[in-house]
């Protein structure tokens, strides 16, 4: 029986030592599947500069999502840039060589003429597109493959005169001006806007609605004069071009009218990118309105500054940095989720679109960078449910109020 | 200048096409060759060739215009979005075909030119130059200005539907629109080249080199600068319903001053007053920009701490300076360098 034992606990130290080294040894490296997502940015054309602060962000964004999601998963997304040039026959281009080539799942896309061209194509290709900043109903049709959690430029207006309404302490009405740059888009965004705008009872809006201004204007003073004294606005929301934008802060200037009516940055033209532009000093006292938080309390800030010296030393925060990054992470969470559906192996821009269609998305998961967003076919500007009203104060951005998207914002959607 | 031994008996065969039957064999393997590109081509290049055949039409356009009839036009992009936007409105109102779209949209282009040739009767040069900058102006300001319920909806522009044929075939697939648009490529050049041998381009080249004279000569100038807006517009009109169908949406601000300027570049770079030169210009600086667009990437790729943007900003400098350089080494284009290639190889070995 002492004989048997003996011989078993040879066998058990035997086997013991045998699988030791097996445990203690790491793990082989496990294959991760490698996924294309394609990313048309401005690098050479008018948003260039906007570029230069957003590319670098969103390699950090990949690069940690990589590390602390997708390898966990098995999956690898390999994020190829490329130059769109704000030009729509350039992406229509690209387009059309990279599908074959990249095969990519998703596409990153920013502004209209990155997307314009491809809206057509995307549902047949079978790749969904993110959209990095806010949309207009020309962008999004019905169960398109678009997704625009940063919603549109009309929500945006609408909840900033939400929020100067709401403000607003003195017994008349307040002067709400909207002025946007001549064109298409202008059409798209002030259509459903003023409508919406004009229903409050504690606004008025000089002009009796949006008016234009040109965009490739070098000098803007007869306009800016025309909009101070027959419109007497006590705030002035401006969606202009980088051209348009100097030419109006220059005009407001030159007229004696800087910091006295406090004007609202758009969010793709927002406090960062005019801070660049035409320096802190000309945008104190003014605002930018954006659905994403770009306070640095944010994991996403925390992510971003710890990483961002191996792209782009010194590269700075703010509305655009934060709102691409979150159109990473967004296509991120959407990857996890469709790995859990199909498999890391299988993941393809139809188990994206399922997911993105269907997905509730929390507002932990964007690291703090947005609210809970959700899309549902019938609305592809449905996403996030406020905005937040930022303010240039001492050269320094702070927030200076959250304002929910009003659910009787109406937009128009394409045919 | 004809291969040695090759002359003309008669009057027919002076004006023939294609003379020998070198150049007949010639012709029909690059026939074949086009047709068989999507075969031996990959799918990602495709595309690009799509967007050469399109821009070429509407560069050929500009060639008889600029450099047969000697009138300058900064608004040919501003013809090819009044064609695309009609022509393909019209496919999708109407449930036409690609045909009479075509037809629809290059007259409606045409018309859109002749407006802008009432000034060339009476001025010229930058005088010119700038009231055809104001149908690029006008396109926009009164395209933008449409009611949406005009354009299906839509404020400027529109989605495309896969367009069809007469025969009801469905150009889906991106070899179909390859074909659809490199026979509208290969047709417009066929009447680019005997625009050009007729009575008609010898007038608008007699119109170019000197309008006095040619008015002497019993020329009718107003007539003929009017004939060469028109057929310069059908040509862009043409482009932009391809092109609409192509991307299958269109939208006024597809159409800029921009491109306008690019087609000037390209039919200087490729040789003023040769459509040859039309063609290889659009080619050349079409070839240059996917360069540009391959090795962009790449460079990204491979160095991830470079400045993206200063590396594709330097694509275009480069891409700028081989322009400069060009217009300093060979200022009559490549059209020139290919005659003369022709000329040496016919002569070899002699040097003369």
């Amino acid at each position: 029986m002492k004989g048997l034992v003996k011989v078993g606990i040879v066998l058990l130290v035997a086997v013991a030592v045998a699988i030791l080294p097996c445990a203690c040894k790491p793990a082989a490296p496990k294959t991760l599947a490698e996924y294309n997502v394609a990313n048309y940015s401005d690098l050479t054309g008018v948003y260039a500069e906007l570029s230069k602060m957003t590319i670098p962000a969103q390699k950090v964004a990949f690069d940690y999502w990589n590390e602390n999601v997708g390898k966990k998963l098995g999956v690898k997304l390999v994020h190829k840039i490329y130059d769109s040039r704000y030009d729509a026959a350039e992406v229509s281009s690209i387009h059309a060589r990279i599908v074959p080539m990249d095969k990519p799942i998703a596409i990153l896309t920013q502004g209209g003429p990155s997307v314009l061209p491809i809206v057509e194509k995307l549902p047949e290709q079978k790749i969904v597109a993110i959209h990095g900043t806010a949309g207009y109903g020309f962008l999004h049709r019905q169960a398109g493959w678009v997704f625009c959690p940063l919603r549109g430029y009309t929500h945006h207006i609408a909840a900033a005169a939400d929020w100067f309404a709401k403000e607003w302490k003195e017994p008349r009405k307040l002067r709400f001006c909207v002025t946007i740059f001549e064109g298409v888009t202008a059409k798209d965004i002030s259509e459903p806007a003023d409508p919406y705008v004009k229903s409050n009872p504690k606004i008025e809006m000089p002009f009796g609605g949006t008016i234009n201004h040109d965009g490739k204007a070098v000098d803007l003073t007869g306009f800016v004069r025309k909009v101070m004294e027959e419109g007497k606005p006590d705030v002035i929301f401006l969606a202009p071009t980088g051209i348009s934008a100097t030419a109006f802060y220059s005009a407001m200037k030159e007229l004696g009218y800087l910091h006295k009516v406090p004007i609202i940055n758009p969010c793709y033209q927002g406090l960062g990118v005019m801070e660049k532009m035409v320096g802190a000093a000309m945008i104190e006292g003014d605002y930018e309105a954006n659905t994403v938080n770009m306070m640095p309390e944010t994991e996403g800030y925390k992510i971003f500054s710890e990483n961002i010296a191996k792209y782009a030393p010194g590269s700075p925060w703010g509305g655009s940095p934060a709102q691409y990054t979150l159109q990473v992470y967004l296509l991120g969470r959407a990857v996890e989720r469709a790995v859990e559906k199909v498999g890391a192996a299988n993941v393809t821009g139809q188990a994206l679109y399922d997911v993105l269609n269907q997905g509730d998305f929390q507002a932990k998961e964007f690291y703090g960078l947005g609210g809970d967003a959700k899309f549902t076919p019938d609305d592809r500007l449905a996403g996030f449910s406020a905005v937040y009203m930022y303010r240039m104060k001492n050269g320094k951005v702070e927030l200076a109020g959250k304002q929910p998207i009003s659910a009787a914002v109406k937009m128009p959607y394409m045919k | 200048m004809l291969p040695c031994g090759t002359y003309s008996e008669n009057y027919k065969q002076d004006k023939a096409f294609v003379r020998t039957r070198l150049q007949w064999g010639l012709l029909l393997a690059f026939l074949v060759l086009l047709a068989f590109v999507p075969v031996f081509v990959p799918e990602e290049w495709i595309g690009a060739l799509c967007l050469i055949g399109i821009l070429t039409i509407a560069v050929l356009g500009l060639q008889i215009l600029v450099g047969y009839c000697g009138q300058i036009n900064l608004g040919q992009s501003s013809f090819m979005g009044v064609g695309g936007l009609l022509g393909c409105l019209a496919a999708m109102r109407l449930g036409l075909s690609v045909e009479p779209s075509l037809i629809i949209g290059g007259l409606a282009a045409a018309c859109y030119g002749l407006i802008f040739a009432i000034p060339a009767v009476r001025v010229k040069g930058m005088y010119l130059a700038l009231t055809t900058l104001a149908a690029q102006f006008v396109f926009h300001f009164v395209f933008t200005r449409i009611p949406r319920e005009f354009f299906l909806g839509n404020w400027g522009g529109f989605p495309v539907a896969s367009p069809k044929l007469l025969t009801g075939t469905v150009l889906a697939s991106a070899a179909s629109m390859y074909y659809l648009i490199i026979c509208c490529a290969v047709i417009f050049t066929f009447f680019a080249v005997n625009i050009t041998r007729s009575r008609l381009g010898r007038a608008f080249m007699a119109v170019r080199d000197n309008e006095v004279a040619a008015g002497v000569m019993g020329i009718n100038v107003a007539f003929y600068k009017f004939l060469a807006f028109a057929i310069c517009a059908f040509f862009a009109g043409v482009a932009g319903v391809l092109w609409g169908f192509y991307m299958r949406f269109v939208n006024v601000e597809q159409f800029t001053l921009f491109h306008s300027i690019w087609m000037l570049g390209m039919i200087i770079v490729g040789g003023m007053g040769s459509v040859l030169g039309a063609i290889l210009g659009t080619v050349f600086l079409r070839a240059i920009q996917e360069a540009i667009s391959v090795i962009g990437p790449e460079l990204v790729e491979a160095f991830p701490r470079l400045d993206v943007g200063l590396v594709f900003a330097s694509m275009y400098f480069i891409l700028g300076l081989v322009i400069i350089l060009f217009l300093i080494f060979e200022p009559r284009g490549l059209a020139h360098r290919w005659r003369l290639f022709q000329r040496f190889y016919r002569l070899w070995p002699y040097p003369y």
